[in-house]
């Protein structure tokens, strides 16, 4: 009990001051003014060097942002103040090519998230991103031999011009919304990932975000390419800063799934809570290909957030593990779509949301199956817990069927930690506040069980974080 | 008579209002009422169609212009009698093998013929059209009449309906009375290019408890038509109050209708509503449990073919604690006809130690037929019970294999399953006369 007893100080400690609200000395050598305009997108393409094309698109999805309408949807996106946000940063140091080159300031950072752990740990390639550009990129040797492709989506421009320009923004076109268009007017860093035929990546490849000057946005731009027969697994986490003054991050995830292959994407999402995290996630899946999302929401102000799949070839199966955990003056948004556009094809999308302290979870989904699309079986479940009156739980899937031979189910509940379970734990001598946590942590059991292990521990542990003080 | 004075005028207008208000005769109070609703409808627009509700209905076939304003046949009071009943509809008068309390006929915005048992009405029970309402029982109906359940304001549809609104049912049941027999409403579309707006107003008082059946139809299965409807159900402290609809307007009309019910403490609402008519029609269903204690179900069945298009938009209102509603609804597609179930449960911060449940199941026998599902849940309550599920599908190969290998045809198969998947909603109609009812125009359509 005394061990109990003391972990929970130290933990109470760390939460009193924000666990993640260390930051580094802002040291960028170069900062765009605040606010967008034509120019501030042309400096951009011009510090980064990049071809001709890459600048008309840029330009082109800034007319599309600046056309398009706020969304009056989901969350409450009027707090955003375009104008005072820096759309591009570049920091002091260039990209490291090895541990040794990483500059001892931003090290200290990392060793406050855990990546050199991570290393330690024979995560194959560390694509660390700190503010908008890539400063410490290393790829294990096994995986250069084997062909397979992890850069910056700057670097591959350099690079791999060809890639590039053949799929970037063809999964997500600046049209789609508005954040999308923005996204693609400023963006900066990122990941792009090129996994050749038949090729099994065997362990997972990841990427940490953070973001550090204050006000400023974070745009990056993911591409992944897996080419037929080809597996990967790819990890996002995003920790942040607390700064007083709100920020916004909009990235797009673009994912091809070519015939065969099999792919994953995991995001631990928990930036601080003054972010708006407003991300458009899409994969097109293939005959044959898996595409599985995990996507788990902690932080933020805000999350709007559904990642997609687009289930295009026959045979093609889609994923969507969904956790929201939404706390005091938090609103996660968050969901998945699916589209069948191929006969036989399947998904299955799973979300759990817990509320608290005045927090909101919602879950919107999409479920469509277009005309031709025969032997299509789907499956959604959502569960939500809520933890105390003050909070609300909102669930709107949207289930659109076009054709006959298909099965498709949709199931939700809503409820709060059962008296019984409470009862039956804390009559074995657990205290209230131990027993919810662990109800909370078996409720999210699906998603931990699908991340690795280094990040389980860390869910877990932001999960016992989450729920301190929750019973009153 | 007043139809040709005014069968020239097309669409909605403040002369078709004018005239209509006169031929009845109405109080001023009505009088004033139309014309501050037609006020409100030229402020108001149509739906541009990004609205939750509207977004998957599409209104551009929805013409006002196109269709007459109905002013009254006959004098309201004096209906001739069941003699004078248009041989097209006697058939639909009464319910199979079930005898009822009392019958409304309308047909076109008017008055036909009438009658109400007689114990009934010396227990006080009203049961009558709504303009001799407004003549005879100002008190009852001035207080509600579009100012709660169904709000006048609401939008360009009930603002149009409380400016023209055209016939129409009212019942009154006293504190206390318990009507066993079920009262029938039935409403009938005669004229081509006729525009509707039929109003039901339905007051429970204390403790009473009543059952109506309403029935809409139209003289011929290709009649054009507009119908802008409002259902007012008023449940006070501790009322039952069944409410049973089957709307099987013909294949070339469209129609809108707002249907709403406001629950005092402990009163039971029991909704079902068969949607099997219509070229278009969408119905907003909205049940407000406002008091402690009231409880609310919900059954829906569509059944749709050709270019049929469906829309029903459901609201489980939970205002107070200890509520419960349960929603349950079955749709069946055919031909390329599309259905929409939009359901909502909203659970308010003070709707604690509430339950609420909502499914919708839909079957395919066509794959050109659309089929769209989005139960919501909005929950700002903690300690409730909260669940709904969806499923769409076809029929079962196994189903139809089994059924088939006894000698019976793929169309009898067929009919047989489908049958069976609206039967656990039909039986759920508490009316056995009205149940047979549904599975007559069922058969008819399968």
């Amino acid at each position: 009990m005394a061990n109990v007893q003391e972990e929970r100080i130290e933990v109470s400690a760390i939460k009193g001051d924000y666990q993640f609200g260390f930051h580094d000395e802002d040291r960028s050598v170069f900062r765009a003014r605040k606010g967008l305009d034509r120019e501030i997108v042309e400096q951009i393409s011009d510090m980064k060097g990049e071809p001709a094309w890459m600048r008309e698109s840029r330009l082109k999805a800034f007319d599309i942002f600046r056309q398009k309408p706020i969304p009056r949807w989901g969350g409450h996106v009027e707090g955003i103040d375009f104008d005072d946000i820096y759309y591009y940063v570049k920091p002091a140091d260039r990209e490291g090519r090895t541990w040794d080159d990483v500059p001892e300031s931003i090290k200290n950072t990392f060793d406050r998230l855990g990546i050199p752990e991570a290393e330690k740990k024979f995560l194959a390639g560390v694509g660390a991103q700190y503010d908008s550009e890539v400063v410490y990129h290393s790829l294990k040797e096994d995986l250069q031999t084997l062909g397979v492709i992890f850069l910056s989506p700057d670097q591959a421009l350099q690079e791999y011009p060809d890639l590039m320009r053949e799929y970037f923004g063809t999964v997500i076109p600046s049209e789609d919304n508005k954040f999308a268009a923005l996204n693609t007017a400023v963006w900066s860093g990122g990941s792009f990932i090129y996994v050749p035929p038949g090729v099994e990546v065997d362990v997972p490849l990841q990427a940490y975000f953070r973001i550090n000057s204050e006000d400023m946005g974070q745009f990056e731009r993911t591409l992944i390419i897996v080419d037929e027969g080809a597996t990967v697994h790819y990890v996002e986490g995003c920790t942040a800063p607390t700064y007083s003054s709100e920020s916004l991050h909009s990235a797009v995830v673009e994912i091809i799934c070519k015939p065969r292959s099999r792919v994953r994407y995991t995001t631990i999402q928990n930036w601080a809570d003054n972010v708006y995290n407003l991300v458009t996630k899409r994969a097109v899946a293939y005959e044959g290909a898996t595409m599985e999302w995990v996507d788990g929401n902690l932080g933020s102000k805000l999350t709007m957030k559904y990642p997609s799949v687009y289930l295009r070839g026959e045979g093609a199966h889609g994923e969507i593990l969904s956790i929201a955990f939404a706390g005091h003056g938090q609103h996660q948004d968050a969901g998945g779509k699916i589209v069948h556009a191929a006969p036989n094809t399947s998904s299955i999308i799973t979300s759990k949301s817990i509320s608290k302290d005045g927090g909101r979870s919602s879950y919107r989904g999409l479920v469509k199956v277009t005309s031709g699309a025969t032997g299509v079986r789907s499956k959604v479940v959502c569960d939500a817990l809520i933890l105390d009156a003050a909070s609300r739980s909102d669930t709107y899937p949207v289930m659109e069927v076009d054709e006959a031979d298909v099965s498709i189910a949709h199931e939700a509940s809503v409820s709060r930690i059962q008296e019984e379970q409470l009862f039956y734990l804390m009559s074995r001598g657990i205290s209230e506040t131990e027993a919810s946590t662990m109800i909370v942590n078996g409720f999210i059991d699906p998603l931990v069980k699908e991340l690795p292990m280094e990040y389980a521990v860390e869910m877990n542990r932001l999960i016992e974080l989450q729920m301190e003080g929750s019973v009153g | 008579m007043t139809v040709k004075a005014t069968a020239a005028l097309l669409g909605p207008s403040a002369e078709a209002l004018e005239a209509l208000s006169a031929s009845k005769q109405e109080p001023t109070w009505m009088r004033d009422m139309r014309r501050a609703a037609w006020q409100l409808s030229t402020e108001l627009s149509m739906p541009s169609g990004n609205e939750d509700a509207w977004r998957r209905t599409d209104l551009r076939g929805f013409k006002w212009e196109s269709y007459h304003p109905l002013p009254p046949l006959l004098p309201a009071a004096g209906c001739a009698g069941r003699e004078a009943v248009p041989t097209a509809l006697t058939p639909h008068l009464g319910l199979p093998e079930t005898t009822t309390g009392g019958i409304l006929l309308q047909g076109d915005g008017s008055a036909l013929w009438g009658s109400l048992d007689e114990t009934l009405h010396q227990q006080g029970v009203i049961f009558c059209d709504l303009d001799t309402a407004v003549q005879q029982y100002a008190d009852l109906v001035e207080p509600h009449f579009m100012t709660d359940a169904v709000p006048v304001s609401r939008n360009i549809f009930t603002a149009m309906h409380g400016a023209l609104w055209n016939g129409g049912t009212f019942l009154y049941v006293p504190r206390g009375v318990q009507v066993t027999l079920p009262l029938q409403t039935l409403t009938a579309h005669m004229t081509s290019q006729g525009m509707l707006h039929p109003h039901t107003l339905l007051i429970a008082d204390e403790q009473s408890c009543v059952t109506l059946v309403e029935e809409q139809i139209s003289g011929s299965a290709d009649l054009p038509g507009l119908h802008n409807g409002v259902v007012e159900l008023c449940l006070k402290a501790g009322a039952h109050v069944t409410y049973l609809n089957m709307q099987n307007w013909s294949q070339r009309l469209w129609g809108i209708a707002h249907q709403g019910a406001a629950l005092a403490a402990d009163s039971q609402l029991c909704w079902a509503s068969a949607g099997l008519g219509s070229r278009l029609h969408w119905t907003g269903v909205n049940v407000q449990l406002r008091e402690p204690g009231s409880q609310a179900q919900l059954f829906g069945l569509m059944l749709t073919d050709g270019r049929q298009h469906l829309d029903y938009q459901t609201m489980q209102d939970h205002q107070a604690p200890h509520t419960e509603s349960d929603l349950t609804f079955k749709n069946v597609l055919l031909g390329r006809s599309r259905t929409v179930f939009r359901g909502v449960v909203w659970l308010h911060p003070e709707a604690q130690q509430t339950a609420a449940y909502q499914s919708a199941h839909s079957l395919l026998l066509s794959s050109q037929a659309r089929a769209d599902a989005i139960p919501i849940l909005e929950i700002e309550a903690d300690d409730v019970r909260c669940k709904h599920g969806a499923t769409t599908g076809r029929i079962d190969d196994d189903h139809m294999f089994y059924i088939m290998s006894r000698g019976l045809s793929y169309q009898e198969a067929q009919r047989m399953i489908v049958s069976g998947f609206l039967e656990t909603v039909v039986t759920e109609f508490p009316v056995e006369g009205f149940q047979e009812k549904i599975r007559m125009a069922v058969d008819a359509r399968i």
